[in-house]
């Protein structure tokens, strides 16, 4: 049976390797039209073409949103919104950055200000995992002899994984979400938080210390 | 700072999990559907929390100074309600003194009170009223001359 990780498509790797960083643009593909084409297009009105836009991106997006929120209903609401809003925002769009990073900007915000308002009354709604995640090397080896709590299971690590997360705050949760979950670059971080690299690296370096403080139990 | 080390291998292996999390099946397939309808509608994507009020409140939660500022000024609104609603006794006040002032009357001609014309508006506000009232020599009245 091949495994395969579901963010990706390609077989899961292991923790000592780099993450992968999605690509920023589409590949260069005869029959796909380039980001600009479908930008432009968008602007003049063509639907069609902004729901190619929504199609490549909405995976990503949608991601990024819930892992912030740990809530799916949320993430449906305001993945669903950042699109909108960009929408009607497209002539606004200069084209300084890529679509897919002005479109993260956009969610990212949102999330942001939903979540301040929201902020003493979270609520999880979690997605359940998928059939992957039992063969998953990484987690394997986590839930093994060497760790601590041995009966855990994986239902139970992700509740005690995003209870974690959602005591982060939300800068903190967001670079673990864009570099530790879906293996954004550094320089693709900043570039979406509008912060400096170096700002970037010491608030993964802080909320990595803070969530292993919070999971202990569960690590090694 | 630490650079990245094995310190968070664990930590990362267990961040691993949230990959795995999944929106229920065919999600991805109605999303963009649900995104063009709700543009085709009119939707601007501006939900409750984009709101006026609800910006406003996060501004005011975010920096307590103008939460501070804010309560401020609804006081200084408040106490100057307060005063401008008492300002017509203020008002009130220069006028009696003056009138006092200017009909004070002369050591020659003695003041008689007289205690039946000082019935009538008593309670009125209008000041000019009550000294009218109050200094009104009315012809029934004989003032009294002392000898000299």
């Amino acid at each position: 049976m091949i495994m395969t990780d579901p963010a990706t498509g390609k077989p899961p790797r292991n923790a000592e390797t780099p993450p992968e960083v999605p690509d920023t643009k589409p590949p260069a593909e005869a029959k796909q039209p380039a980001e600009e084409e479908l930008v432009q297009r968008a602007r003049r009105g063509d639907l069609r073409a902004y729901d190619e836009l929504v199609q490549r991106y909405q995976q990503r997006i949608y991601a990024t949103v819930y892992h912030m929120t740990a809530n799916h209903e949320d993430a449906n609401d305001l993945a669903q919104e950042a699109f909108i809003k960009a929408y009607q925002a497209l002539k606004t769009f200069k084209g300084g950055s890529s679509f897919y990073t002005w479109v993260y900007r956009i969610a990212v915000n949102k999330t942001i200000n939903f979540l301040k308002q929201r902020r003493n009354r979270p609520q999880m709604s979690l997605n359940d995992l998928d059939l992957n995640a039992e063969h998953d090397p990484d987690l394997v080896a986590l839930i093994s002899e060497k760790t601590p709590r041995r009966e855990v299971n994986l239902t139970e690590l992700q509740e005690k994984l995003n209870e974690a997360m959602m005591r982060l705050s939300e800068p903190h949760r967001l670079v673990v979400t864009l570099h530790d979950v879906q293996g954004l670059s550094h320089e693709e971080i900043a570039k979406i938080m509008d912060c400096n690299i170096g700002t970037v690296r010491s608030r993964l370096f802080y909320a990595r210390q803070q969530l292993q403080a919070y999971l202990s139990d569960y690590l090694k | 700072m630490k650079p990245d080390s094995e310190d968070f291998t664990q930590l990362r292996r267990l961040l691993a999990l949230k990959r795995h999390e999944q929106p229920p099946p065919g999600y991805f397939d109605r999303f963009s559907g649900e995104v063009l309808a709700r543009i085709r509608a009119g939707d601007t994507g501006d939900a409750v929390e984009d709101a006026w009020f609800a910006r406003f409140w996060a501004l005011i939660e975010a920096k307590p100074v103008f939460a501070g500022a804010f309560g401020a000024a609804l006081c200084v609104l408040l106490i100057s309600g307060i005063v401008n609603t008492d300002e017509p006794d203020a008002v009130a006040a220069p006028l009696m003194s003056e009138h006092v002032t200017t009909a004070a009357p002369m050591p020659e001609q003695p003041v008689i009170l007289v205690a039946d014309q000082m019935t009538g508006p008593d309670l009125t506000t209008n000041p000019v009223e009550s000294l009218e009232a109050l200094f009104d020599l009315s012809p029934s009245v004989q003032p009294v001359l002392f000898g000299r």
